[in-house]
């Protein structure tokens, strides 16, 4: 089934400013979604999703309509933030949600905050642990679609899903024993 | 359950909006992006790629160059085949048919097409059939003037392992064909043949044409008792026949 963007993407690529302009109103806000889910801060979200921006202009004439232009935007939004978070690390900047957190007015941002340090560490678990519970679990993907996303097998995601929930019984276990 | 909590969390927790504000900061640093990738693409033809188009028109000239002077060797070695092909023709048809002047003069404009095209032992090996033919077959002016040809355009074109050969061909010729009448125009054409190949025969060869110089004065002995008006006509072409 033909992507309802592909006309937009077509002429973005043929250098269609306006068509180009379209799609990013389109899209932007999934991509700050991800961006958001995966560090929890407005502003740090907001730096992921303008990068993510730009590397859609740089990248969109390498978009082949191979896959769904949904799926390739999760690609393009996922590897952003693992640079970001990479230089956030290099600069010895990881802070966790602070003040800008809390001041979203979402009522959500205390328990993501808990959820994004929980994500930090299943990612110190495993590689790929972190976008693998984002895509699953927080945007409702398909195992096959994570697969896809991530450009792993799906048996990779289900394994990924069950050490996970592995992990967080442990650590479960492990806090009622402190207790 | 905290696991479950996780879960749970993840999927029910909703992103903020952005902000109307970040999200036109993002389009525009996007769109800035986008004008200035583009700009560029359509500057690449006239930009530094002018310069790369000069280096490219230079490169194919020289390849056009190197290809031109392939495409000599090229021609040169067709022509020499194909020279050769149809003298080894004509000869294979000499061979079997009674000597033409009209064949043999053929065969020197190939043989031409063979010396011009560089193959000089393609023509040593069709000089040295030719003098074969000769020794059998060739008893007239006419068949000898057709030989000197042959003898020029291999002094003219050709080297000193040629020129031997063309002597040697011309001093079995003079060998094998009776001095018929007419001999002072055959004595005078071997007289050519000679100061022709002289300046180009190297010391090695000289033996050859020192031969050959006696066998011209022998033929000019032989030709004494003839008046050069009577010049006889040799035996008609049909009756060579060995």
């Amino acid at each position: 089934m033909e992507d309802p963007c592909t006309g937009l993407i077509r002429r973005a690529q043929g250098g269609d400013k306006g068509s180009f302009s379209e799609l990013l109103d389109l899209h932007y806000a999934t991509i700050y979604r991800i961006a958001w889910k995966w560090c929890g801060d407005r502003t740090n979200a907001k730096d992921i999703a303008q990068q993510s921006c730009i590397k859609l202009v740089r990248s969109l004439s390498h978009y082949r309509f191979q896959a769904a232009f949904a799926t390739w935007l999760y690609q393009l939004v996922i590897n952003c933030a693992r640079d970001w978070q990479r230089a956030q690390q290099r600069h010895e900047h990881d802070a966790l949600p602070e003040d800008d957190a809390t001041a979203d007015g979402s009522g959500t941002s205390e328990d993501y905050i808990y959820v994004v340090q929980l994500l930090d560490r299943l990612e110190k678990v495993g590689a790929g642990m972190k976008e693998t519970a984002i895509l699953v679990h927080a945007e409702g993907l398909s195992h096959a679609e994570a697969a896809e996303i991530l450009g792993v097998s799906e048996s990779t995601i289900s394994w990924r899903i069950h050490a996970m929930r592995k992990y967080l019984n442990e650590a479960e276990a492990t806090t009622r024993g402190d207790v | 359950m905290k696991a479950q909590s996780f879960e749970y969390r993840l999927q029910h927790t909703i992103a903020p909006m952005p902000d109307i504000a970040v999200q036109l900061r993002a389009k525009s640093a996007a769109l800035a992006e986008f004008e200035r990738l583009f700009v560029q693409e359509d500057q690449a033809p006239s930009g530094p790629a002018q310069s790369d188009g000069i280096t490219c028109r230079a490169k194919a000239a020289d390849d056009f160059r190197k290809k031109e002077w392939l495409w000599e060797i090229i021609l040169v070695t067709a022509t020499t085949i194909l020279g050769g092909t149809i003298v080894l023709f004509l000869l294979e048809v000499l061979a079997v048919v009674n000597v033409q002047l009209t064949l043999v003069r053929a065969c020197s404009a190939a043989g031409l097409m063979a010396l011009n095209g560089g193959l000089l032992y393609l023509c040593r090996d069709h000089l040295f059939r030719l003098r074969n033919t000769a020794n059998a077959n060739l008893t007239s002016l006419a068949e000898a003037e057709a030989l000197r040809h042959i003898q020029q355009l291999a002094v003219s074109g050709c080297g000193a392992e040629i020129i031997n050969t063309v002597t040697q061909s011309a001093v079995a010729l003079t060998r094998g064909a009776p001095m018929v009448a007419g001999t002072t125009n055959q004595t005078l054409m071997l007289a050519r043949m000679e100061r022709a190949a002289a300046p180009r025969l190297p010391e090695t060869n000289f033996s050859s044409v020192a031969l050959l110089q006696q066998l011209l004065d022998s033929a000019l002995k032989q030709s004494q008792p003839h008046n050069d008006s009577e010049v006889k006509v040799s035996k008609p072409e049909g009756e060579k026949c060995a």
